[in-house]
């Protein structure tokens, strides 16, 4: 049996982590669903200039479909992970949107590509390409961290998990 | 109503939730957006206030391009009368057009002077010849020609703020990815160049008076 000390030590990180996971969850979460509104709100044309300008993307209409889903597709997982819904797919779909925008800023700035600003949030705010860089690497490590506990507390999928067992 | 019991029903239950809340959250943003009607000098703008539809033009007085849109513009005004405003935004292509700036900065002192628009008309006609100019010398003569008071707008063209008001343009051109001119956005909705103005625009600000 482990001493009330050993415990003590050890048992205070294992406690927080669920809840930092939970806070990761809530923070990517609620990121995506401000970006992803603010960009579906408007018309898709105006994403596809911004995709226009990062100059990966050739192809006219692959830009359009791009500027129509992606918003979209950033709302759901932010409301997929603010309640908990598949959390760990959601959490792993938005780290790996935050890794793509980090290569796609990068790969800007290893072309000397000038942008206006990461037009990452609409009209909403315009954060600098640099600015960007930061905030999706740091928003990359929270996804990694709600992947790993993040489904734990005040989740639907605990709900469902519940369900399962109730059925 | 009970929650409900088995796994897949609840699976239903939260993919509609969180479904629902994106669909939610997307439409009552779009409901809340406010169409483009940004702040700028009196000086700068035409038609009422509250006109159903807001024409923003972003222009640079050196692009050739740019020229072709007064007429436009000024079609579009008398077609459209009290329903439409229309402001004038200075977006500058530094990079491309030395004398740019400074024809921006000389309107706005034009304006200062309540003579913004024949300026803005004079600059664009006589565009060949003062793009040419060492140093904008021109501008002053255009000056002298309307009339103005020349030692004012000589003081003006050398006051900071009249510079800090041209760039907080730019600066909001950037904002809103204005990444050539003219560029116009009708209630929000960009378009880029005057034929997109002649040939989709008016369709746009029939539209929006339709759905009044």
């Amino acid at each position: 049996m482990k001493s009330e000390g050993d415990g003590g030590s050890a048992g205070w990180p294992a406690l927080a982590d669920p809840w930092l996971g939970l806070a990761a969850r809530v923070l990517v979460g609620l990121v995506f669903i401000v970006s992803g509104a603010l960009k579906a709100a408007a018309p898709a044309e105006e994403f596809a200039l911004v995709i226009e300008s990062y100059d990966l993307v050739r192809s006219a209409d692959l830009i359009l479909v791009m500027a129509t889903f992606l918003p979209w597709l950033e709302v759901i997982a932010g409301f997929a992970l603010v309640f908990g819904y598949l959390a760990r797919p959601a959490a792993a779909a938005a780290g790996g949107m935050l890794l793509a925008f980090v290569a796609a800023i990068l790969s800007t700035k290893f072309r000397g590509l000038e942008l206006p600003n990461c037009g990452c949030f609409g009209w909403g705010f315009h954060p600098s390409p640099s600015q960007a860089l930061v905030m999706d690497a740091l928003l990359s490590a929270a996804a990694a961290q709600a992947f790993r506990r993040g489904a734990e507390l005040l989740s639907l999928d605990n709900w469902r998990r519940a369900g399962c067992k109730a059925g | 109503m009970l929650p409900p019991r088995s796994p897949f029903a609840r699976s239903l239950a939260a993919a509609a939730l969180v479904l629902l809340a994106s669909v939610a959250s997307v439409l009552a943003v779009r409901g809340a957006r406010q169409p483009y009607a940004p702040a700028a000098p009196a000086y700068r703008q035409k038609g009422p206030n509250g006109a159903a539809v807001t024409v923003v033009e972003f222009s640079d007085f050196q692009c050739p391009a740019c020229r072709f849109g007064v007429a436009s513009m000024k079609d579009l005004l008398a077609l459209y009368g009290k329903d439409l405003r229309f402001v004038f935004k200075h977006y500058p292509l530094t990079r491309a057009h030395s004398l740019a700036k400074t024809a921006a900065m000389a309107a706005e002192c034009a304006g200062r002077q309540g003579r913004f628009w024949e300026f803005h008309d004079l600059l664009y006609d006589k565009q060949a010849q003062w793009a040419k100019a060492e140093g904008g010398a021109r501008l002053q003569d255009y000056a002298r020609d309307l009339g103005l008071d020349r030692a004012a707008f000589a003081d003006c063209l050398k006051d900071p703020a009249v510079s800090a008001l041209v760039e907080r343009d730019m600066k909001e051109g950037d904002e809103h990815w204005v990444v050539s001119t003219p560029t116009f956005f009708i209630n929000g909705r960009r378009f880029s160049g005057v034929r997109q103005l002649r040939d989709r625009g008016v369709i746009w600000i029939d539209k929006l008076l339709k759905k009044r």
